[in-house]
């Protein structure tokens, strides 16, 4: 007996090597739960994939959170929802976009909502937000992240491996596969993707929304050319093969099939649906299906006393259905799709960054009357706490929407108002309840006139210019932000610059005949005053 | 099912090692091994298993009857149907969809519409396949004698260690050892088989996958068709890449399948032995993917007359099993390539045997035999690996190479220091050139240093293996506690902090 279990020595020792190493690691460098995942890839020198870099960022930003609502599903939400926004319709209660890309898949998005409800037990309201309906392609791809981030996020089983010390896995591995730097700027395998660090810089002030980046020229050509623009495989196909590409991902009926849990056929959109009913249940929320607005460009045609769908998506056949199923359910609420301008979006599924405040309040009004039906928030607690100054970098960060991209000039780092431009929009998040001043660091100091119409709109309302100053050299331009404007979306500010001084985004703020003056911007500084 | 998951190490391969052990004196053991052999196999597609038991239960059946026969003819009749309903089998799933593509190609500017049948492959059938032939065959010729209990039969194609990738485990190895009522394995092999295991998921997750991560960025270099040149020095990198990523995952699946028959009492063949130590074709054949070099050496090489007959003959024998070899593990003109690649080394080392010449100058010239050869193995990886239109990138990127020196000291010739400098003028030179050269070839500079990552320590753990005749886990029994202790913290820690994520799938499983 002795000698059998002297071959198993070496097993007993390993485990208690591995138990004291996990306990300092434990007790001495200890790392979040956000971080004690394999949700990263992080292999050597290659850049993760970007939905799954936007996955880590959101959970490791709003693990702890204790928000009321959360919102979960595709980039139509990540793009639409400004959470801020949302939360001054719902009477105190906090609101947390945790909306990332379709590659996810619904399995995926569930992953996200059940990790958050069960680590905060606060929430009371399960947004689903999405475009399009729940089809074979978003359940079953193999391709589809769904079933890592079940495996990383929720699954009880895998969570016993997530070790203390599997949180140090990132600082190890770039000592060891970048010798800390010296091979590889150490963000640079994570995701060499500008979007990816414009999330990074902007989900903690904005709630987790962030700003369109698919067409860099903002605005849309044709519906087709849309679906071509996200689709590069497709791109040399002629519109009606692209179409009838797209009609197994856009199923205009949703297929039917055999569901093996409930033992009956049933659509998809109905399974994935009852999974997050079921979620919602099990922690008390109410549960909102919300529906991105369409393009105009996609609205049936009616012609001889029937329609024809356009883009490939029979878009009321799917709105019967969603309308079927909140019917059926008193729990569950339906914010159904719309028709927008085609000039309202980026992408047919993205709305344009300028647009994304109103379908924000679309949101918001929508769920105002169901939150005023929750109990009141538990927490209290804010999901952002503002600095004192607030520095949007014009070189470095991409949080700018309108502008060209960054552009050195010695060791210069600016942002310019192309040709073709007027307006560009840039977002930041203060303390409400302090008097605001923005400071534009001027580069190049154009005309007069130029510098004369320069103007700065909160959501219509002016900011008030201030006389400007100089400071080592530089331009600075001074504007005092009107206070109801900053205290109305608890301190969250899209801020217009305009070169011909306007104070809100104009239709034309893009138009690419035109000429106008090439302002360059070094920062912009927000001062609690 | 794979190997390299949570699932199967800790829930799957448990489950199944306790349920054995409990009914192994029982007459369901073979049963339960057989029933959970298969769910590993098709639980991600039933399907699959349709032409398992096709060829399992035909070959079963011939095993029969070429037995009970006693007419040769008539034995030799049903031996060659099993023969040809398996190739068929094979063929029908494997190349169907090559040669109706390929048809297509020629014949469509003849104005002849070919339609192309795509057909799905299901995982291993080229294992299985030849595992089952050899069954037949042997029990035809007399080397092996039908087993009735076709359970147990079931249980000898389908058992999981080794289903999926191999080894191709010979009836005559492995059904006497499957039909007996095993008792359970030593503590000694249990220990043993928990470091193999070990050891292989951390030669696959570390080694291999990374490996492997370094041959997709060169090919992601490349580009959509590969139009991108690749900078001088990345067709190395694939090659070595490659060279090291199918090794460590081919000898981790084996050493993992080893492994996890131990715990059931069951001793698997070999598959690897430090391989890319070989100094020639012939050796290098003996150590690499052993129970396939063996099986067509038994039943291939020597019927077609073997090492009898002429210089010709032996030469045509030997490349016809070379381009079988090819054949067998994929469809496309670029493995039959890499098959007649290898064929070529065998006949030109036969020819001129360097490695015999170099062996005389001792362990230098065995190690310089080694270094020749193991490039040559390289050169045929880029055939196995690359797609068509890689091929003259890749070959490009190698061959300019040598460039990268001259290149730099052409940017840096107005800096180098006069015949008259002193020792300071050299000290700033030669760093600034050494900068100079790592930033002109960024990305040579930091995959190289992947490559030192991940073979370098493949090449140490080789070595260590190949001094004592064995492969690295075997060692094992050398070793004492605190090393073996060691060791297994290593592998683990190894695992945790630089195992790729994403990467799973074992590349054989494609065969």
């Amino acid at each position: 007996m002795n000698s059998s279990i002297s071959h198993f020595s070496w097993v007993g020792l390993a485990v208690a090597g591995f138990v004291a190493i996990e306990s300092a690691v434990a007790w001495w460098a200890p790392r979040p739960d956000a971080l004690r995942n394999n949700l990263l890839e992080l292999s050597f020198a290659k850049p993760e994939l970007v939905q799954r870099a936007f996955v880590f960022e959101k959970v490791q930003q709003f693990d702890d959170l204790k928000p009321d609502i959360i919102q979960v599903g595709d980039s139509s939400g990540l793009h639409a929802v400004q959470s801020p926004i949302v939360e001054s319709y719902l009477g105190g209660r906090s609101f947390l976009n945790l909306s990332v890309a379709s590659n996810l898949g619904f399995e995926g998005y569930l992953a996200l909502a059940d990790r958050m409800m069960q680590r905060s037990g606060s929430v009371k309201l399960l947004v689903l937000y999405f475009t399009s309906s729940p089809r074979p392609a978003l359940l079953t791809a193999r391709d589809l992240m769904g079933p890592d981030l079940q495996r990383e996020l929720v699954n009880p089983f895998n969570s016993v491996f997530h070790t203390p010390s599997l949180g140090l896995r990132r600082e190890v591995s770039d000592r060891v596969f970048y010798l800390n730097g010296r091979l590889n700027q150490l963000d640079r395998p994570l995701i060499a993707n500008p979007g990816y660090f414009m999330l990074r810089d902007i989900i903690a002030s904005s709630g987790g929304w962030s700003r369109e980046t698919d067409i860099p020229d903002d605005h849309i050509v044709s519906p087709f050319q849309m679906i071509r623009d996200v689709t590069p495989a497709v791109a040399a196909s002629n519109d009606m093969t692209i179409v009838k590409g797209y009609r197994d991902l856009f199923a205009a009926i949703d297929p039917v099939t055999f569901d093996w849990r409930s033992l009956s056929r049933r659509t998809y959109m109905e399974i994935v649906f009852d999974q997050y009913l079921a979620l919602a249940r099990r922690h008390g929320a109410h549960l909102v299906i919300a529906a991105n607005p369409y393009p105009e460009a996609f609205r049936p045609q009616e012609n001889n006393g029937g329609t024809t769908s356009r883009g490939g998506m029979d878009l009321p056949e799917i709105s019967k259905e969603m309308r079927a199923y909140a019917n059926k359910h008193t729990d569950v609420s339906l914010l159904d799709y719309d028709y927008w301008p085609d000039n309202k979006f980026s992408v047919f599924s993205h709305v344009g960054t300028p647009y994304s405040v109103e379908s924000s309040h679309r949101l918001g009004r929508f769920l105002a009357d169901i939150a005023q039906q929750l109990p009141s928030s538990s927490t209290g607690q804010p999901t952002y706490v503002a600095p004192k100054r607030v520095v949007l970098d014009m070189g470095a960060s991409p949080t700018v929407y309108g502008f060209s991209d960054a552009e050195r000039a010695g060791d210069r780092r600016f942002r310019r108002i192309r040709q073709g431009r007027y307006e560009a929009l840039a977002y930041a998040r203060v303390n409400p309840e302090a008097q605001q001043e923005l400071r534009v660091s001027v580069l190049n100091a154009p005309d007069d006139a130029v510098l004369r119409d320069i103007a700065i709109g909160l959501y219509g309302s002016a900011a008030t210019r201030l006389p400007d100053i100089q400071d080592d050299g530089k331009l600075i331009l001074r504007f005092s932000l009107p206070s109801e404007a900053t205290r109305r979306f608890g301190g969250w500010l899209e801020l217009t610059l305009s070169t011909r001084g306007a104070t809100a985004w104009q239709t034309n703020a893009l138009d690419p005949a035109a000429t106008g003056p090439q302002l360059q911007i070094e920062r912009m500084d927000l001062v609690s005053r | 099912m794979h190997f390299n998951s949570l699932n199967y190490v800790f829930i799957f391969l448990p489950f199944v090692v306790a349920g054995w052990a409990l009914l192994r004196t029982t007459a369901y053991g073979n049963l339960f091994v057989a029933v959970v052999s298969l769910y590993f196999y098709a639980s991600a597609e039933l399907w699959y298993l349709l032409p398992l038991f096709a060829t399992a239960l035909l070959d079963y059946w011939v095993g029969q009857k070429v037995h009970d026969t006693k007419s040769r003819a008539w034995a030799k009749r049903m031996v060659i149907l099993s023969v040809v309903a398996n190739l068929a089998l094979l063929a029908v799933f494997k190349y169907t969809t090559w040669l109706t593509t390929a048809l297509s190609g020629v014949l469509a500017p003849l104005g002849v519409a070919v339609p192309v049948i795509l057909i799905v492959l299901p995982p291993a059938i080229s294992f299985y396949t030849f595992q089952s032939m050899s069954y037949t065959i042997d029990i035809y010729r007399k080397e092996f004698h039908p087993y009735r209990n076709v359970v147990d039969y079931i249980s000898f194609v389908t058992f999981f260690p080794h289903l999926v990738a191999g080894p191709i485990m010979r009836a005559r190895d492995l059904l006497p050892q499957l039909a007996r009522s095993r008792p359970l394995p030593s503590a000694q092999n249990v220990s043993l088989a928990i470091f193999m295991i070990l050891f292989g998921l951390f030669q696959k997750t570390v080694f291999a996958d990374n490996a492997g991560g370094l041959v997709e960025m060169v090919v992601q270099l490349m580009g959509p068709g590969a139009k991108t040149p690749l900078p001088p020095g990345l067709g190395l990198i694939f090659a070595y890449g490659f060279a090291i990523q199918i090794y460590c995952d081919f000898a981790a699946y084996s050493t993992i399948a080893r492994g996890s028959a131990k715990l059931l009492n069951v001793e698997l063949m070999r598959n690897f032995l430090t391989p890319y130590f070989a100094t020639g074709p012939s050796e290098f054949w003996q150590r690499w993917h052993i129970s396939l070099s063996t099986w067509l050496r038994d039943y291939l090489y020597i019927p077609l007359g073997g090492n009898r007959g002429t210089s010709w003959l032996v030469m045509r024998n030997l490349m016809l099993t070379m381009l079988l070899g090819g054949l067998w593990h994929g469809a496309g003109i670029l493995f039959i390539l890499w098959g007649a690649w290898h064929g070529l080394l065998l006949i030109l080392y036969r020819l001129v045997p360097i490695d015999q010449w170099l062996a005389r100058f001792g362990f230098a010239g065995k190690a310089l035999a080694a270094i020749i050869f193991f490039h040559l193995v390289c050169i045929g990886w880029i055939f196995f690996r690359a797609t068509p239109e890689q091929i003259g990138p890749i070959w490009s990127s190698i061959i300019a190479t040598p460039t990268i020196i001259p290149d730099i000291l052409t940017k840096y010739a107005q800096y180098i220091p006069g015949p008259n400098a002193g020792f300071g003028a050299w000290a700033t030179f030669i760093p600034g050139l050494l900068a100079g050269l790592a930033q002109q070839n960024w990305y040579l500079y930091v995959f190289g240093w992947g490559l030192v990552l991940f073979a370098g320590p493949v090449f140490v753990l080789d070595y260590l293996g190949r001094r004592h005749n064995v492969e690295f886990p075997d060692l094992f029994l050398r070793m004492n506690t605190v090393t073996r202790a060691v060791l297994a913290l290593i592998f683990l820690y190894g695992i945790i902090f630089f195992a790729r994520r994403q990467a799973s799938e074992f590349i054989y499983f494609a065969f």
